[in-house]
């Protein structure tokens, strides 16, 4: 049950002969993405272990530091414990030189981690998102040693559902209201159609003062209807 | 260690006048007999102070708390050429001299300032190979800090790396204290620094300083010009009429300015031909 697809956002690779498949990781729908409103992050909440749901409550946004945040796709251990070191790193770097480090360089040093495990077995697939003073960050970091710089991306088994969503209503003039709603979208149809991917949807936004927690709505009969009124 | 014949000849003892050296082998035996009885007055007389072997090595501290090969470096350094450094509104000036003796008929001579990155510079006197040494290290260390964290070296950081590494050197027996003292001048959050680093491995932060020969005198002018506080290009005016003040004979060619200003974008060595004319067509025109 894994899908092989291209990423869309690389679109340089789209253009060479041998282009590089990155595998998905299994059983998630994340996705980011910067507009005017700042960067809006959502995520489901669904864990499986094969066919079996194993939970519809999992936190699959982890909170790294005050202005930095990291989602969770693949292994959850994995993901789980080199962003909580990652945040330690960061710690000692805004000790020791005075000020706090920057996006480009936080997603460096845990791809740079990462990258001497490649071989071993690390699954991950994940985002670090922050603002820094060059303006909004957004990573997308893998257990293989990828770091894209990019402005969308939506990573997961039910990340090419939620492209379709996120990329034919995107504009970079969206005030908070209509971002969040367009995120909500998204992952409500990934839910929908993906089976591995349900629960709720957790969507936080991310500004120069910091990350803020905007909502956590269930995917049930309420949200049916309200998506699929029109 | 020098021996001064005219000096031995005064010094002899009543014995030794009359054995006059006849031959060869007399005379080397009167000058080894002569030499190690002697030693004390063969090493350099420094502040009139009996060092009898204190200053042998780094790793030595002499009774009066003093480690005597770091201060020979430092004067190594005091009779270099000079090299100045001060801080304008919108970035940072970097001046220095060349070396005449080496510089003369020669197509090109050592360059003292040394870019590491886009963003900051190292402009060093004293021993040319020290100096090459430490720019490597700096330059490499650069890199690798780039590899971690997607950030060129700057301020603080860069400085901190240069001076721990001339400190090393000063700590262990089988190395000799590198003999090279230099400027940094860096833009770090867009603010212009600057650090001045020692052969004891001391980085201090300032606002404007010069290292090298006759650098008391520059320094006092230099407070001058802080006091002013206006641009890159202005300031270029100001330090070379100061300089002219202290270096009459001072050779434009020999002259290497570095200017890291918001109207370059990223650092750039020495300025136009028309920027240095003018400068001496100023500093001819103001007469002291």
């Amino acid at each position: 049950h894994t899908l092989f697809f291209k990423i869309r956002t690389v679109y340089y690779l789209m253009n060479t002969c041998e282009y590089n498949i990155l595998k998905f990781w299994h059983g998630t729908t994340t996705l980011a993405f910067i507009c005017r409103a700042g960067i809006i992050v959502s995520v489901d909440s669904r864990a499986s272990m094969g066919k079996y749901v194993s939970s519809s409550s999992v936190k699959k946004v982890i909170e790294i530091n005050s202005y930095l945040i990291g989602t969770m796709a693949g292994g959850a251990a994995d993901c789980f414990f080199w962003e909580r070191n990652l945040g330690s790193f960061c710690n000692l770097y805004e000790v020791k030189n005075n000020h706090k480090v920057s996006i480009s360089g936080a997603s460096k040093i845990i791809t740079n981690m990462v990258y001497k495990y490649r071989n071993s077995g690390l699954s991950m697939g994940t985002m670090i998102i922050g603002w820094d003073q060059n303006g909004p960050g957004l990573y997308y970091v893998d257990s293989q040693g990828n770091r894209l710089r990019v402005k969308s991306i939506s990573v997961g088994s039910g990340s090419t559902f939620a492209y379709g969503i996120l990329d034919s209503a995107y504009k970079w003039d969206l005030n908070i209201e209509e971002a969040c709603e367009l995120a909500r979208r998204a992952i409500f149809h990934a839910a929908f159609k993906d089976p591995f991917s349900g629960g709720t949807i957790n969507t936080y936004l991310v500004r120069e003062e910091g990350w803020i927690k905007i909502s956590s709505d269930d995917i049930g009969k309420e949200a049916y209807s309200k998506y699929f009124e029109k | 260690m020098t021996v001064n014949h005219k000096v031995e000849s005064s010094s002899l003892s009543g014995d030794e006048k009359f054995l006059k050296p006849k031959s060869i082998l007399n005379y080397t035996l009167t000058y080894l007999k002569h030499t190690l009885l002697n030693l004390n007055y063969l090493v350099n007389l420094y502040m009139a102070s009996i060092k009898s072997g204190y200053d042998l090595s780094t790793a030595t501290y002499s009774p009066e708390g003093r480690v005597f090969q770091i201060e020979y470096a430092t004067k190594l350094v005091k009779n270099s050429p000079m090299v100045l450094g001060i801080i304008s509104n919108d970035g940072i000036l970097i001046f220095s001299e060349k070396d005449p003796e080496v510089s003369r008929l020669s197509l090109f001579s050592p360059e003292k300032i040394f870019p590491i990155n886009k963003i900051s510079a190292i402009g060093a006197t004293g021993k040319t190979g020290d100096i090459n040494y430490l720019i490597q290290r700096a330059r490499i260390d650069n890199l690798s800090y780039r590899e971690n964290f997607s950030e060129s070296l700057n301020g603080s950081l860069l400085a901190s790396r240069v001076a721990s590494l001339i400190h090393m050197h000063t700590v262990y027996w089988h190395l000799r204290p590198f003999a090279c003292s230099g400027i940094i001048g860096t833009i770090s959050d867009s603010s212009p620094e600057i650090f001045v680093f020692f052969p004891s491995g001391l980085f201090v932060k300032c606002f404007g300083t010069a290292i090298g020969k006759q650098s008391e005198t520059v320094k006092i002018s230099l407070e001058n010009i802080l006091v002013k506080s206006s641009n890159c290009r202005k300031n270029i005016k100001e330090v070379s009429k100061a300089l002219k003040i202290v270096k009459p004979k001072l050779n434009l060619r020999l002259l290497e300015i570095f200017s890291l200003s918001r109207e370059t974008s990223r650092f750039d060595k020495p300025i136009s031909c028309n920027i240095i004319t003018e400068n001496e067509r100023l500093s001819n025109f103001y007469p002291i």
